[in-house]
């Protein structure tokens, strides 16, 4: 049986986060990351950009994406904080 | 049932009595030392038959919830058991029923452990609102496991019971049920935070996570082995059909599973393109009225059909590479012994049977294609009167060469009960 592993990575693509964590894709829609309800966009875009860099193309603070991750139970590594 | 073996009635007086136990106030901690001593590598499935028949008979006091407390004690044999992992199986591939429900787990598993951590993390005095949200996206989530149980309850438990193992479902069931009156409690006490406090709630989701991973361990440690056991390929494709629409919990299938069949039209074209010159015969485009040689005549291939369809028999044919081919359809669906699925043809005989019976067949095919028989008979009388003769037999070209498996099944009580005679017109 797979390890069951609750940590999401910012700097792996997004595509990534979302294959190891379907219910994820949600949470990040719902947070700004509008394109991903897109399946061209999450194949393509999703594959290139990070959370970090996610986080800045849609001006949003990485700081906030990590707190509503936490609030949802995740651990996070790899934030890019300034 | 009857055990003619003095070791399972041994095992089956050692269950009674630890039921019995369990009726009349034991812990299951109590027994389990017991239970793994004796149960150590005995089946899911003859552990389940034998609740099975401690609940139906009358001698005892047993009852469902005595077996309930039980099934505890039973996957917590199975938990510290390590299973040896043979290759690649059709369950083990995405879409498969069985994969999905362990997919689901692994998630639904994995969302325990977030809300988990979310739990631990609250206190009344610092009631953090985007924590609170999180905890009612993450419940929210896992609250889909509504959709795992229903289709365990509507689709798996039917074939279940058509294999008459009514018992183990109508358990779960029950536990199912408890969970989710469990799982309701929760949420209203998340609902009411503020009133009734992070301790109600904690203590509330203790015993929910704690009833919920068992009912894991229960699926997985002995649902699971049974249903592998007997089930077969038509039964499993039945149910991801029907899984669809109950929808999911938290992730979907990847994939569609499509069991490996040989397609016998595909094959034909391609067979014909290729030996075209050789061939005296285009089947592809013989008209239905043309006259073929069959052995010492002729016949149309409209006639053929015809008279296959009207011997009374069911007739099945399954070719060298123990192929399902061929079935006729003389005989009304109602009467038949052996109902037969248009979808199968094209499978391989090894996946149109049940792991139970599977040796059997195997044995046979082989016997009849090594020559170390020709045929094979076998009768039994059946509840609604009838008396079924069945009979193997190999096919073999003119050289002898194996040419695959004819089988023949009638009903031969109207013949049974003949006497007398009769020479003239009805």
């Amino acid at each position: 049986m797979k390890i069951i592993d609750n940590t999401i990575d910012f700097q792996i693509p997004v595509y990534d986060v979302i294959k190891q964590h379907p219910e994820v894709k949600q949470l990040l829609v719902e947070f700004g990351f509008k394109p991903l309800t897109d399946k061209a966009m999450l194949n393509t875009a999703g594959r290139l950009v990070s959370l970090n860099q996610g986080a800045g193309k849609i001006k949003a603070d990485v700081t906030s994406l990590r707190k509503e991750l936490e609030w949802n139970g995740y651990e996070v590594k790899g934030v890019d904080e300034k | 049932m009857t055990y003619t073996n003095d070791k399972e009635q041994q095992r089956m007086n050692i269950l009674t009595d630890i039921l019995t136990r369990l009726h009349h106030g034991s812990t299951p901690e109590e027994v389990q030392a017991e239970f793994d001593e004796h149960f150590q590598g005995v089946s899911a499935i003859e552990i389940s038959l034998m609740e099975h028949q401690l609940i139906e008979s009358e001698k005892n006091d047993i009852t469902f919830e005595d077996v309930m407390e039980l099934c505890n004690v039973h996957a917590n044999l199975f938990k510290n058991k390590v299973d040896g992992v043979g290759d690649v199986s059709e369950f083990e591939k995405p879409g498969h029923p069985i994969h999905v429900l362990k997919t689901e787990n692994q998630a639904m598993r994995a969302a325990l452990m977030r809300i988990n951590r979310l739990i631990k993390n609250i206190s009344d005095d610092a009631l953090e609102p985007g924590l609170l949200r999180g905890l009612k996206n993450q419940l929210a989530l896992l609250g889909q496991f509504e959709q795992h149980y229903q289709r365990k309850e509507e689709v798996m438990f039917p074939v279940m019971e058509k294999y008459n193992h009514t018992a183990p479902p109508k358990v779960m069931w029950g536990v199912d049920d408890q969970i989710r009156t469990l799982f309701f409690e929760v949420l209203t006490h998340l609902d009411s935070i503020y009133d009734t406090g992070v301790t109600a709630l904690k203590e509330c989701f203790d015993t929910f996570s704690h009833e919920f991973t068992e009912m894991i361990f229960k699926e997985e440690a002995i649902m699971i082995p049974l249903v592998l056991d007997i089930f077969n390929e038509d039964d499993w494709l039945h149910i991801a059909e029907d899984s669809e629409r109950f929808g999911y919990a938290i992730v979907e299938p990847e994939e569609k599973w499509v069991p490996e069949r040989v397609d016998f039209v595909e094959e034909k074209e391609a067979n014909h393109s290729e030996s075209q010159v050789e061939k005296p015969l285009d089947l592809n485009n013989l008209p239905d009225t043309q006259e073929i040689p069959f052995g010492q005549g002729f016949l149309t291939l409209k006639e053929v059909r015809k008279i296959l369809d009207l011997i009374p028999m069911e007739l099945t044919f399954i070719n060298k590479d123990d192929v399902f081919k061929y079935f006729n359809n003389s005989i009304p669906d109602e009467d038949k012994v052996f109902l037969r699925a248009p979808s199968a043809i094209g499978r391989e005989v090894k996946n149109c049977h049940p792991p139970k019976s599977l040796a059997m067949v195997l044995k046979l095919v082989e016997d009849l294609r090594s020559g170390v028989k020709d045929k094979e008979q076998m009768w039994f009388e059946r509840k609604n009167g009838q008396f079924i003769h069945v009979t193997y037999v190999a096919i073999r070209d003119d050289d002898g060469a194996y040419m695959g498996i004819l089988e023949y099944v009638q009903d031969i009580a109207p013949l049974k009960a003949l006497t007398g005679m009769k020479r003239g017109l009805s």
